[in-house]
């Protein structure tokens, strides 16, 4: 692998995010009903545009966000954690994000100020996580997986006594938070999140050269002139404030934070500073690609149903996963 | 006499409850190899890693040029100090080259990216060291040898005048040793690099360091040149096993063995 | 004619069922079997219903025996009941089970559709013997939906989508008491031909359909969420009914969420 340049960064970088807004056009075109999308606008039919307007676009615009999270915190986990199955819906950040914009939206905070309660929540989760399972300056790898199981667990059983005492409508809508969904949201909805998720894409990509020095051990990060504890803090903030962003929006999404990393890095090779904004156009794109089939798969059928984007992207990501485990040879 | 490149100062070491280094005070002189020796668990690694600014001291200091290490911002400290660890986590396998360019981590900006001088200087570096024909391999299909002298190589791409190597024959045979060892001594007999690096091998230790510091126990035994350091008395109580040392008749080095 | 025919019914309601017997302490498994308890006149004996019985309002203060799925079998026995009124879902088989264990009287009535209620009714009232009373409240029933159904006869079969939950989108679907009560009301249901009873609608399908009627039923306030989509005709003429979904259970009061639905989609 060649080492990176500005030239492959931009390159790289530029390349993904045209793939995926030619994805993100696709996506628009494929549904229930196709668009006459090379009409001119005004030529379209007023059922057109709210389709295209009200209901596709800002759906794939949340899938994209949504991805760009999820795929970026995936590959910083990793590789801070130094652990190829680590990601923000296994170690259980996700799930404290769940737990928070449960709560907030139970105490019924407006909705700019559930991020930053999922935000809390997800953070509390990760450092638990991460506390249990540092020995010594050293992070066990089964002991991090293991507490992740543990707090999933831990927090589920939150999510589900508050589920018990929520009415029935209420409890409804938490089961949907649990399997994830990008249903309708409005644009200032999604703008808020995606600034959030931006400024921690920025977070993390600047933090790219710090990580490719951690995953040598903190002992070589220290000796090479960086200080370990500020940059995993960093790390944990900036991943931690972009999972607790879209989570009170798309729930619990699996998978994409899982194999998105391995995707990106197969791509663009180990480095982080590019492998963390790669990860977040591919993640972008996968998942505009899931929820797309979660739109459409069964909704011309009989059952004339939608199915929970979270259930297609770990229909399509476990057996990818098993794959790629199985080629690699090793995590 | 050379001028102190690095000071020990009253340096006390504990983890937890026991000390580990109890009131060590020596200098470390420019332009010098020093080999610190001594037992297992006799505290060399953590004394090393003391001496790099990794580990912060209990009480005491280690000075350069007459500022505590513990003061000094971390990638100011990184330009004067490299440090070459034992061995090293490789969870992503970054290739040869992007593992010395690593070394360039005190001079580049906030986004990380290496000027042309880094990359010069990169190459420079494992041409130095005989890695750049292996600059597109990962770290992961390199042998032992190979993969210390990448790391080696970054240590010089830090630019550093003090290089410390912690155990830098652990794990390879003699011929790959004897290769890492002579490239240690002609860094330091060509650039006028300081090299302290702890060994388990006293009779390397002799051949290659120009004094050697005895540890047990956290406590400095002896140091000094290593004719006057390695006698019989001094390492069969060090290292608590009856020792024979005997003296090359041409060079007048010492070479020890245990005695059965 | 009808007459002979309906003491027919009876008469093998009474032969079929265990012999008629008064029931002092009845417990009520759903708020339709507590609402058609009521309305069987049999409103003293329950002596315990779920957290969700609301109607009539005497049911508040009855004990609960916890809410939809999480109904306490402690709680129920502790009340010593002779007779447990359920309509089957998930958990009921294990209970009913435990109760019949201890010797309690079970009866397990479903309710998917208007004719469910019905039978749900008779069914209720021969095990307590009071099926005079179902009579009278079935034929009340039908003679208040026949009216209703005139006073609609002749009006356009408008498309319609009843939300149960707006986000995610879930509707009403065809074989649903909800269903039935959109056809009674001269209104032609988009999700009707979903084969499930409450389908995750997409929201594309809806627009695509272009409904001119919604029933929204989702009890959180709706903010701007229908204007978002000003093509649906439904929004374009302001056919957008919010109800509450208290009224909609299918029990006794069917006829009043009929005149509801009728009022709030046909009168104007």
């Amino acid at each position: 692998m060649k080492s990176l340049t500005i030239k492959k960064w931009l390159a790289t970088n530029v390349l993904l995010v045209v793939l995926a807004v030619l994805v993100a056009f696709a996506a628009s075109l494929v549904g229930e009903k196709s668009l006459p999308f090379f009409t001119r606008w005004s030529a379209w039919s007023p059922e057109d545009k709210d389709i295209f307007w009200a209901s596709r676009l800002p759906r794939v615009l949340l899938a994209a966000v949504t991805g760009m999270a999820l795929g970026s915190s995936g590959t910083a986990f990793q590789g801070l954690l130094q652990n190829a199955l680590a990601d923000p819906y296994i170690l259980g950040v996700s799930s404290g994000a769940a737990l928070g914009s449960i709560l907030g939206y139970a105490l019924g905070l407006p909705f700019a100020g559930i991020p930053f309660f999922a935000f809390a929540a997800s953070l509390a989760a990760m450092l638990l996580v991460y506390r249990t399972a540092m020995r010594g300056g050293q992070i066990a790898p089964h002991t991090l997986l293991l507490t992740g199981v543990i707090l999933n667990a831990f927090l589920f059983a939150f999510i589900l006594i508050l589920n018990g005492l929520a009415s029935f409508e209420q409890a409804q809508k938490i089961i949907f938070l649990l399997i994830g969904n990008l249903e309708t949201e409005t644009y200032g909805r999604i703008g808020l999140v995606a600034g959030i998720v931006a400024a921690g894409l920025i977070v993390l990509t600047a933090e790219g050269h710090a990580l490719n020095l951690l995953t040598s051990g903190p002992e070589t990060a220290r000796s090479l002139g960086i200080d370990p504890n500020r940059h995993r803090k960093r790390v944990f903030f900036a991943a931690s404030l972009m999972v607790g962003a879209v989570v009170p929006l798309a729930g619990l999404v699996g998978f994409i934070g899982l194999f998105v990393p391995h995707i990106a890095r197969w791509v663009t090779g180990p480095d982080h500073r590019l492998s963390i904004p790669a990860a977040a156009w591919i993640g972008a794109t996968l998942l505009i690609v899931c929820d797309t089939l979660a739109r459409t798969l069964l909704v011309s059928s009989a059952f004339q149903t939608e199915l929970p984007v979270g259930a297609v992207t770990a229909l399509v990501g476990a057996p990818f996963f098993l794959l790629l485990m199985k080629k690699r040879g090793r995590s | 006499m050379n001028p102190s490149c690095l000071s020990v100062q009253n340096l006390r070491f504990r983890y937890v409850r026991d000390d580990v280094l109890n009131d060590l005070a020596f200098d470390v002189r420019s332009g010098e190899i020093l080999a610190l020796l001594g037992p297992n668990a006799s505290g060399k690694t953590t004394l090393l890693k003391n001496m790099a600014g990794l580990l912060h001291p209990s009480s005491g200091r280690v000075l350069m040029n007459g500022i505590d290490l513990t003061d000094r911002p971390h990638r100011e400290r990184a330009r004067a100090i490299a440090f070459v660890p034992q061995s090293e986590d490789t969870f992503l396998d970054f290739s040869a080259e992007q593992t010395v360019l690593m070394g360039r981590a005190p001079y580049v900006g906030t986004w990380g990216f290496e000027s042309a001088e880094d990359r010069a200087k990169t190459r420079e570096a494992m041409e130095r060291t005989d890695t750049w024909i292996l600059r597109e391999r990962g770290l992961s299909e390199l042998s032992g040898g190979e993969r210390q002298r990448v790391i080696l190589a970054r240590a010089l791409a830090q630019e550093a005048k003090l290089l410390l190597l912690d155990e830098p024959t652990s794990h390879l045979d003699v011929r790959y040793q004897k290769e890492i060892l002579d490239l240690c001594a002609s860094l330091n007999a060509e650039r006028g690099l300081t090299v302290v690096m702890t060994l388990h091998d006293l009779n390397l230790a002799a051949l290659y360091a120009h004094r050697l510091l005895l540890l047990k126990e956290g406590k400095v035994v002896r140091l000094g040149f290593p004719a006057e350091t390695l006698t019989e008395e001094t390492i069969s109580e060090v290292f608590s096993v009856p020792m024979k040392v005997v003296k090359d008749e041409k060079s007048g080095l010492p070479s020890s063995f245990p005695i059965r | 004619m009808r007459r002979a025919f309906r003491l027919a019914v009876v008469a093998l309601c009474l032969f079929f069922s265990a012999p008629a017997f008064s029931y002092e302490r009845i417990v009520s498994f759903r708020p339709n079997v507590t609402e058609i308890l009521f309305a069987l006149g049999l409103g003293s004996k329950v002596v315990g219903v779920t957290s969700f019985c609301r109607y009539p309002p005497e049911a508040e203060k009855i004990e609960k025996i916890g809410g939809y799925f999480n109904r306490s079998l402690e709680k129920t026995l502790s009340l010593k009941p002779d007779l447990v009124v359920m309509v089957p879902d998930a958990t009921t088989p294990k209970v009913e089970a435990a109760l019949r264990r201890s010797k309690i009287e079970v009866v397990v009535v479903k309710a998917d559709t208007v004719s469910d209620v019905e039978t749900a009714v008779r069914t209720i009232a021969a095990k307590a013997g009071v099926s005079d009373k179902a009579e009278a409240l079935i034929q009340n029933m039908h003679l208040r939906r026949e009216a209703l159904l005139k006073s609609v006869d002749g009006l356009p079969k408008k498309k319609a989508l009843m939300v149960i939950q707006r986000r995610p989108l879930i509707a009403a679907g065809g074989g649903t008491f909800l269903d039935d009560l959109l056809k009674d009301a001269g209104l032609q249901n988009i999700a009707g031909s979903s084969s499930l009873p409450y389908p995750h609608f997409s929201l594309e399908t809806v627009i695509a359909k272009a409904p001119e009627v919604i029933i929204d039923l989702d009890p959180s306030d709706a903010g701007d969420y229908w204007s978002r989509y000003p093509s649906l005709p439904a929004v374009k003429n302001g056919a957008v009914a919010k109800l509450s979904p208290d009224l909609f259970v299918p029990g006794p009061r069917i006829p009043d969420a009929l005149q509801a639905l009728i009022d709030a989609t046909r009168a104007r």
